[in-house]
């Protein structure tokens, strides 16, 4: 039985195993390990995932949607063509996916996963990500921390070693930090923003470039936004390795510009202040200081930025590493924690600990409050950066004379205020009639190796027993996810075995779409042609004009980059 | 369990050996195995980081927390009181260095949770230990003596709710104790015996009497000093035991008032209803009253026993 290696990430998801004592990233059909998480509809209404579907982001934007991690466990719905879904199940079509590649690679069904997480998601998005497993056929065994999984990869042949891992992705920031000794790997503190990624960065080049050419994005169409994203998306990897960028933007009529590093270096200081934060209070919280780092590893596609690089180096005082692609090396890692949990042989004498990286409370009463603008307290009962598993309780007293039951919410976060805080769920608890103050109730957090959290309340001196396992309001039920599972099972997926000459079709789509001229005919043309061979559907004949027109349009792409 | 006998070394500042003993350890009680055996060995281990030979640290919760459910199990093994009571303080002192210097909630919380609900909570025990190991109080607002109350009162409340079920002599002990300001005085033998002397008190103080009477050896000297003195007068007795307890002592001086009555009556009617005005019923009853209480005193003359 072989578990994958899951990283479900904003922009791009990768799958790997561990096998013979080594990681073994699994490629796509289309020979890469990367599958963009962008889902789509294609025009007979089949569900489309990965590399084909990212083609038609830019042609149809209204089919086909990306960077939905960010809505994992909330309620927010997606319309693609005529279906409306969750991110849960958008995230279940890339899961599948990348189960069929794996199934594929493998030749063996596959049922079981361990999927990376951001550290700093929280328990919602962390319940949405095991329904978006489940939807997808993958029982999921344990979430792992994407920077656990980074520390893992940079840590495992490393001995004595202090490091602090910085995850960058499409959507998330992370930062943890490591210890290793005697085989130990020891994950000191984590902190980092849910809300920050290369997207963001994306982001803002948009916003300035509107703004320069006095654009109005609310009046752009979907395809015209989609071809804007994608400009803004090159400028920013084209002004990572050079100096300056040029580019050009057809929004009803031709825009050409310039954008400088130094510029989008001053665009960007407010995201890097945002990193800076996480950065010192993950340093705080490990006891450490800025000296006792011995490196610093990389990890997410947004951290190839110099920006990135250089705050790093500036904020740390160290070179960050990089002997590891920062793609990859995230799903390089749950390989390595799905060795661990297997207990392969060849890991024997390594044991990973990990830490919760949000504190975790009740509401409490607050005394001194207004009575008009009554506000509850925060009372945080696991500290956060507590090594998990973890189990702490504390007692409170009833506030009323014969009470007769104590309710409270569940939060997590780290404001003073409870409802600033993040709710994970409510409970209450029936105590006998007695004076205020004079029936004590033990509150127990119990908070499991994956971070799934345990409420248990005690009146003391009582039989009065409660417990409550925290299921959020916005994740999906038990129920509902059987139901979606039949609903999800009715919808077409587009076959795998056509997917590689899918992609062909819609990248050619695409670049005929950007080019001009001679080349767009040829183009037409050869697509045209490639049509009539795959519907004569001779495998042989198939393979080699794939080859002849997959050579063309990598020819042609390289051409139209300028 | 102190921290050095969870990691299996002896106390030691080097770093690198308290990390080695971890490391070992974490290899079999791995945290998806056995969380609760990882949590301690994991607060044992940041604790062991940080130990100082001269200095006193706060002790991990939930050693403190496991201990105190040990030995309070250790503790109720023994039948008496006063063995219970000596078990509790001889196995504290030997784990000086998890008791010492608990914060006195966290302390109370532990014997709290481990007590079990038959037993009486012995809370002269309790302030003793107090005492012993420094137990310390995290506002400084209050005052020891203050503290003591709060205790006291606490204390009472666990009580309360031990025993809402049984109207039993223990109750109505701890009853008293929730007014905590008496209970302090009443400790401090600082009541004055007018305030016993009030009506309606007696049941009370009785209670207090019968439960500290169970004190023995080590407590009893506090315990008979605190109600001796003021409860066992003659006139306590007296209404006591006359009214509720003796019915031969009515019969007894209805008897010698008859006889008495019989024999002087001439010379009472006349007297008395000039006098005073008592008439025949009022006389009779003084007789009545008087004879009663010289055969109380005879009584009690008679069976000068046992009482403290």
């Amino acid at each position: 039985m072989v578990t994958l290696a899951i990283d479900l990430g904003t922009t791009n998801s990768l799958v790997s195993c561990w096998k013979d004592g080594e990681v073994h990233l699994i490629p796509t059909v289309f020979e890469s390990y990367l599958t963009p998480s962008v889902v789509g509809v294609d025009d007979k209404g089949a569900i489309i995932t990965g590399a084909p579907a990212k083609e038609r982001l830019r042609t149809h934007p209204d089919h086909t949607v990306a960077a939905f991690k960010r809505a994992m466990g909330s309620d927010k719905l997606f319309k693609i063509g005529s279906h409306i879904l969750r991110a849960e199940e958008l995230s279940s079509f890339v899961l599948k996916s990348l189960k069929a590649d794996a199934e594929a690679w493998l030749g063996t069904t596959v049922t079981q996963a361990i999927i990376s997480v951001p550290a700093y998601f929280n328990d919602l998005q962390r319940k949405a990500t095991v329904a978006a497993g489940r939807l997808a056929g993958l029982q999921v065994l344990r979430l792992v921390n994407e920077p656990t999984a980074a520390a893992l990869a940079h840590g495992l042949h490393e001995s004595e070693s202090t490091f602090v891992v910085l995850d960058i992705g499409g959507g998330t920031f992370d930062i943890s930090i490591m210890e290793l000794f005697e085989g130990i790997m020891q994950i000191r503190s984590s902190a980092g923003d849910n809300y920050l990624g290369g997207e963001d960065f994306v982001d803002l080049i948009i916003k300035s470039i509107a703004d320069k050419h006095a654009i109005q994005l609310e009046k752009l169409t979907g395809q015209q936004l989609a071809g804007f994203r994608e400009v803004a998306e090159n400028l920013m990897k084209t002004v990572s390795t050079q100096q300056s960028a040029s580019y050009q933007l057809v929004v009803n009529e031709t825009i050409d510009g310039v954008l400088t590093r130094q510029e989008f270096a001053t665009l960007s200081e407010p995201l890097l202040q945002r990193v800076r934060q996480p950065l010192e209070r993950a340093i705080r919280d490990a006891g450490l200081k800025k000296q006792d780092l011995n490196a610093v590893v990389l990890a997410g596609g947004a951290s190839r930025m110099p920006l990135i690089r250089s705050l790093a180096a500036q904020l740390i005082g160290l070179i960050p590493t990089s002997s590891q692609n920062p793609d990859e090396i995230i799903c390089r890692g749950v390989a390595i924690q799905v060795g661990l949990y297997e207990r392969d042989a060849s890991l024997e004498d390594k044991v990973m600990t990990d830490v919760a990286p949000y504190s975790l409370g009740i509401n409490v009463h607050n005394e001194h409050a207004d009575k008009k603008e009554y506000q509850p307290l925060f009372s945080p009962i696991i500290e956060r950066n507590s090594p998990v598993p973890v189990s702490r309780s504390d007692v409170y007293y009833s506030m009323h004379d014969n009470q007769k039951s104590i309710s409270f919410n569940i939060y997590q976060g780290e404001q003073r205020l409870a409802k600033d805080n993040i709710e994970l769920g409510t409970m209450s608890i029936a105590i006998p009639p007695k004076p205020a103050g004079e029936v004590k109730v033990e509150i127990r957090f119990t908070y499991d190796i994956n971070g799934l959290l345990e409420v248990d309340a005690k009146v003391w001196n009582t039989d009065i027993h409660e417990q409550l396992i925290v299921q959020g309001n916005s994740v999906m039920s038990n129920d509902e996810i059987q139901a979606r599972l039949a609903s999800l099972s009715s919808l077409k997926i587009h076959p795998r075995e056509q997917l590689e000459n899918t992609y062909i079709m819609m990248r050619g789509a695409r670049l005929y779409e950007e080019a001009l001229g001679d080349i767009r005919e040829e183009i037409g043309e050869k697509l045209s042609f490639f049509e009539a061979i795959l519907n004569r559907q001779h495998h042989e004949e198939i393979k080699e004009a794939a080859a002849a027109i997959k050579a063309f349009l990598d020819e042609v792409e390289a051409a139209l980059k300028v | 369990m102190n921290c050095w006998a969870v990691l299996g070394i002896d106390a030691t500042q080097d770093q690198a050996l308290i990390k080695k003993a971890y490391a070992a350890k974490l290899k079999i009680t791995r945290p998806d195995e056995d969380p609760f055996a990882y949590q301690e060995l994991r607060e044992a281990f940041e604790q062991a980081k940080h130990w100082h030979p001269h200095e006193q640290h706060d002790q991990s919760p939930i050693s403190a927390q496991k201990m105190t459910a040990s030995l309070l199990n250790e503790v109720f093994q023994q039948d008496t009181f006063s063995a219970q009571a000596t078990a509790f303080k001889a196995r504290m002192l030997q784990e000086q260095d998890i008791f010492i210097r608990l914060e006195i909630e966290d302390a109370m919380r532990y014997i709290g949770m481990a007590w079990p609900a038959e037993t009486p909570f012995p809370a002269l025990v309790f302030m003793a230990a107090a005492q012993e190991f420094d137990w310390y109080n995290h506002d400084p607002e209050k005052s020891r003596d203050q503290l003591f109350e709060d205790l006291l009162e606490r204390i009472w409340i666990e009580y309360e709710l031990k025993m809402a079920q049984s109207d039993s002599i223990h109750f109505r002990f701890y009853h008293l104790f929730s007014k905590s300001k008496r209970t302090a005085a009443l400790m401090h033998r600082r009541i004055p015996n007018w305030v016993l002397r009030t009506a309606g008190f007696f049941d009370l103080a009785r209670g207090v009497k019968a439960t500290l009477t169970h004190f023995d050896t080590v407590y009893a000297g506090q315990a008979c000093a605190a109600t001796e003195t003021r409860n066992c007068h003659w006139w306590r007795a007296y209404f006591n035991e006359t009214w509720h307890l003796h019915i031969w002592h009515h019969l007894g001086a209805l008897v010698v008032s008859l006889i008495v009555a019989f024999f002087s009556m001439a010379f009472i009617a006349r007297g008395l209803d000039a006098g005073v005005g008592f008439g025949y019923g009022g006389s009779f009853y003084c007789l009545y009253l008087i004879s009663a209480v010289v055969i109380q005193i005879l009584h009690r003359q008679f069976n000068k026993n046992k009482s403290c």
